[in-house]
């Protein structure tokens, strides 16, 4: 495989050539960028991979069963698993989404889960995110444009094909659809991830909407023709957060967002995928609870394990954490993005007493984690190979079955010293190799 | 699937004018320049005035460096390909990627002609670009709507820079009757009078040189 870095040049440039970038915003102004690509791939052997699965479609099942019961019984509140105070605080929890069943009882469809792989080979789990997850659309295209460049590559190291993503998804908006077109909805072309929207778009056969494309009459939302023949719409596929996602549901003052949406929703006209509403159940401070709703919910053991977490809540945790927090990471549950994550070890005394204070003052805000020491992955860098951390963004499809894509978002460090792998902090990807055999 | 947007729409028709104004002015670009190499000064000012920008240059030379890479004047080729980015990077699931990616390298080669020795070879190659991205849209869009709006929308502007920069008038006229032939698939509402219009005044060569300006005028006003 090392044979592809030789082209790592050609291969990026074909990779500008289709727009592959990302937006961000500094001061005020969008700027898109290039996402560097590494050629060398991260490399996952077949039997690793099928443990991966397993674990992968184990705790995608358990979250969707979390979030079925807390917008209705509640059961695992009042058999006191998640604590009450976990899920209201959550600002992921609506409570306008409270008794809504999504068709087919499907709560998040396109499950991102984070893992790291540590340097004794483990594997664990960093962070559900399932509300929009995005990445995919990277390696898939990167996987298109390396074959054309380096065939022989392939041929030779027997990778499952990843460029089924598109049918994957298409699959999954159409086991919700319920009677109509399928779409994307972006919030629009200075959006982070807009490549991403428009790419999955063209590769589902689907319609890329901006909110004001669409409408609703009667609880039907239609896609508005310009040839003035509404187009009824079945399932949408949302790029928007939650609240922007319809005014007179959530933000009343947002300019975007499609009126009358959640009535739709709400009488089961339009599968909305992601479902409004997930973020309570990828809150960093619910993570902590994921193991035991697995446990709760399919009665298994869990097959992945979270990275070792502290709830400072909880005063036994929190003495530890106080105790030991030069040695732990601290992370803010209310940030995302690589932000608000602190590492003990580079807080001088002032600043650790500091930490110290405010996480007595707010002990719910925060996380703690022990650090992961990942396992590093070869990179190339002005030439030279060097060693740098990764996770991988491993995406869970769930439609008739909970699928796992058979590849991922392997994102990298550029910075040696750094954990943080956001491509919104400098970060670059990998493909993500799934040997067959 | 089939359903297009009004905004879409638009974005189609705009990304037909935006392509066809590069490339059309590349080509009167070059014609310009061209007549450098005999008179050493040519009459800019009169091309600024002709196509209807303002002569914001001072110079020849500015003149010849701005109007193609000064992305901040309006009326410069780099800022009509970059409009035309703006509409065709929304349309990616209509006309594909693989026409999208035609307009990214139309813009990396439009940077790399700023620089280049061979300045007008290079152009040369954004033009190559722009019948590659036409083509390929013609050859991916599964959409006939958009196929129709993306030419209408090219032949409008082939026609309001045909007539402006006295282009023949066999090139006038054909510039006209696609049009005619493209405007009435696409679903618009248009003037039919103003497209009859035109014809009479495009219909021989001493016509359209007195009726410029009215032939102009109602191709503005086609949409209105």
């Amino acid at each position: 495989m090392f044979e592809l870095v030789e082209h790592t040049a050609a291969i990026n440039k074909q990779l500008a050539r289709y727009g592959v970038r990302f937006g961000i915003y500094k001061n005020n102004e969008f700027h898109e960028q290039l996402f560097p690509f590494d050629t060398i791939p991260r490399v996952i052997p077949a039997d690793e991979f099928d443990f991966l699965e397993k674990g992968l479609i184990q705790r995608v099942n358990a979250l969707n069963a979390f979030l079925a019961d807390i917008y209705s019984e509640k059961k695992i509140l009042k058999d006191g698993i998640v604590p009450e105070e976990f899920v209201y605080s959550s600002s992921g929890y609506l409570p306008q989404c409270e008794g809504i069943v999504p068709p087919a009882g499907i709560f998040s469809h396109i499950s991102g889960i984070d893992l790291v792989q540590a340097e004794t080979g483990e594997w664990y789990i960093l962070e559900d995110n399932l509300r929009i997850p995005s990445g995919a659309s990277y390696p898939l295209i990167a996987r298109e444009l390396t074959r054309r460049v380096c065939p022989d590559v392939f041929y030779v190291n027997k990778i499952r094909d990843n460029r089924n993503y598109g049918e994957l998804l298409r699959e999954t908006m159409e086991a919700v659809n319920c009677g109509g077109i399928r779409v994307i909805l972006t919030p629009g072309r200075y959006n982070a991830a807009f490549f991403e929207h428009s790419y999955l778009a063209e590769k589902t056969d689907s319609i890329l909407a901006m909110p004001q494309d669409l409408y609703v009459e009667d609880n039907v939302v239609y896609y508005r023709s310009y040839d003035g023949k509404p187009q009824r719409v079945g399932v949408i596929y949302r790029r928007i957060s939650d609240e922007y996602l319809d005014p007179l549901t959530f933000l009343p003052e947002s300019v975007i967002g499609v009126p009358h949406l959640m009535d739709a929703y709400k009488a089961g006209n339009v599968a909305i995928m992601n479902t409004p509403g997930n973020g309570v159940a990828d809150d960093k401070g619910i993570y902590y609870f994921v193991p035991k709703m697995i446990q709760y919910y399919l009665n298994e053991e869990p097959i992945l394990k979270n990275a070792p977490t502290y709830l400072p809540m909880y005063e036994e945790d929190k003495a530890y954490v106080l105790e030991n927090l030069e040695k732990l990471v601290i992370k803010d549950v209310a940030e995302a993005g690589g932000y608000g994550v602190i590492f003990g070890r580079d807080l001088n005394a002032e600043n650790l007493q500091e930490m110290k204070d405010l996480i007595c003052r707010e002990p719910r805000r925060f996380i703690a984690q022990e650090i992961i020491y990942f396992k590093d992955l070869t990179t190339m860098e002005n030439g030279a190979a060097v060693e740098r951390k990764a996770d991988l963004r491993a995406f869970v499809l769930t439609g008739k079955t909970t699928k796992v894509w058979a590849s991922g978002l392997t994102r990298f460090s550029r910075n040696p010293e750094s954990f943080v792998v956001n491509s919104s902090q400098g970060g670059g990807f990998k493909d993500t190799w799934v040997l067959s055999r | 699937m089939g359903a297009i947007s009004l905004e879409k729409s638009q974005q189609m028709y705009w990304l037909g004018r935006y392509t066809e104004r590069v490339f059309t002015t590349l080509q009167a670009y070059n014609i310009l320049f061209d007549e450098t190499v005999d008179e050493r000064q040519v009459l800019y000012d009169k091309f600024c005035h002709a196509m209807g920008i303002p002569d914001v240059y001072g110079s020849q030379a500015a003149f010849f460096e701005n109007f193609l890479f000064d992305a901040k004047d309006n009326s410069s080729v780099v800022s009509s390909l970059e409009r035309a980015f703006d509409n065709a990077v929304v349309l990616r699931d209509e006309i594909s990627s693989e026409s999208l990616s035609y307009i990214h390298l139309a813009i990396d080669q439009m940077q790399a002609a700023r620089t280049s020795k061979e300045r007008l070879l290079d152009l040369q190659v954004v033009m190559d670009y722009l019948y590659a991205f036409w083509g390929s849209v013609d050859d991916r869009a599964d959409s006939e709507v958009c196929r129709n709006l993306m030419k209408c929308g090219r032949y409008v502007e082939r026609m309001d820079l045909y007539v402006r920069l006295r282009f023949s008038h066999a090139e006038v006229e054909r510039a006209y009757y696609k049009l005619r032939g493209r405007i009435g698939k696409t679903g618009l509402l248009y003037q039919e009078e103003k497209l009859d219009y035109i014809g009479e005044c495009i219909v021989t060569e001493e016509a359209l040189n007195e009726n410029r300006q009215k032939a102009l005028s109602c191709l503005a006003q086609l949409f209105s």
